[in-house]
């Protein structure tokens, strides 16, 4: 989609074009839901959420004012998402599916080590539980740069914070993150084993 | 370990070695991170670290939408209908606030009066009146 084609499915939505907002869902669904599982870990919620935040999108579609259309989605829906992890936190309740790690089917070891996929689902364990140590706005800061790919300038633009403060918040999720997988080095796959501080 | 060393040179430091983690770095911010790792060996060994975390989330795979999210008119009129709801109890309890309020307020102005009454009386403003004969106490006198 070019960036002339999505102005003019803004435009028609501002119209009250159905059509048109929906072939933006299309384009987007997929980025939005995967940041807000990353961030609220529950795939339930993460779907409750991800409608949220579209149908939020459409009826405010008149506040967009400019710039990257999907960091705008982003910023709805981390704030749908941040909202959900206060009122659970309130609750006293956990997010995270029991059944599901998200990581699990992607950190995988090349060696077809028969012991690999016990290792890989503990891997996916650890990483699951640093992430959730980070405070949220670190752990949005990782999801959205390391996780995802995104570039600086759009995860500043979804948290409304700065360029220089995403960096540095991501500078600080990356080293508690170390901090926190280290303790258990020994389930890291060989082939990505981290730095041997030992050596 | 990083934190603590960027101190000081912190903008700088924190773009030159969030690059270099994520193998970005131009030759002005590696040489700039030589030199920190210079001045703090433990610094390298960190930063390895996190470039092998940063591959490891490399190998993540995208996640996609379980089904469309697509926004019906019907949604649309759900969720304005509920906020509409939404916005008429809070009304409706902005004044059961104001209400709930009230004891407070008389607590308040009866701590005060008695406050003011203590002062009186320990200060002498109130008077106690010499007339009332010293074998006796009445807490009339006050008034």
């Amino acid at each position: 989609m070019t960036s002339f084609d999505e102005q003019r499915l803004i435009q028609l939505t501002r119209d009250g074009d159905y059509d048109a907002f929906n072939r933006l869902v299309v384009e987007y669904q997929d980025a939005v839901f995967g940041v807000v599982l990353r961030m609220v870990r529950n795939r339930s919620a993460a779907e409750d959420i991800t409608q949220d935040t579209f149908i939020s999108a459409f009826r405010k579609i008149s506040s967009y004012r400019g710039g990257i259309f999907r960091a705008w989605l982003f910023r709805i829906a981390k704030n749908a998402s941040l909202d959900y992890l206060r009122k659970i936190a309130r609750r006293g309740e956990i997010s995270i599916d029991e059944e599901s790690v998200y990581f699990s089917e992607t950190v995988k070891d090349e060696s077809q080590d028969p012991e690999a996929d016990v290792l890989n689902a503990e891997l996916a364990r650890l990483i699951e539980h640093c992430m959730d140590e980070l405070s949220h706005d670190h752990r949005f800061a990782m999801v959205m740069i390391d996780v995802e790919g995104y570039q600086y300038d759009e995860a500043a633009e979804s948290i409304d914070v700065s360029v220089g403060t995403v960096k540095s918040r991501l500078n600080r999720a990356r080293a508690r993150m170390r901090d926190c997988v280290q303790q258990d080095r020994e389930l890291l796959p060989t082939s990505m084993r981290l730095y041997d501080k030992e050596n | 370990m990083v934190r603590k060393f960027l101190v000081g040179r912190k903008d700088l430091s924190i773009d030159a070695i969030n690059a270099f983690v994520e193998g970005k770095a131009s030759p002005d911010e590696i040489q700039l991170v030589e030199n920190l790792i210079r001045d703090n060996t433990s610094l390298e060994r960190d930063l390895y670290t996190q470039k092998a975390l940063r591959s490891l989330f490399g190998r993540i795979e995208k996640i996609e939408a379980p089904r469309s999210f697509a926004v019906t008119p019907e949604m649309v009129a759900a969720a304005e209908g509920h906020d509409s709801l939404l916005s008429r109890v809070a009304e409706l309890f902005a004044t059961q606030r104001r209400l709930a309020l009230a004891p407070a307020v008389i607590g308040v102005i009866a701590a005060a009066g008695v406050a003011l009454l203590t002062i009186g009386d320990v200060t002498g403003i109130v008077d106690q009146s010499s007339s009332i004969p010293d074998d006796s106490f009445s807490t009339t006198a006050i008034l």
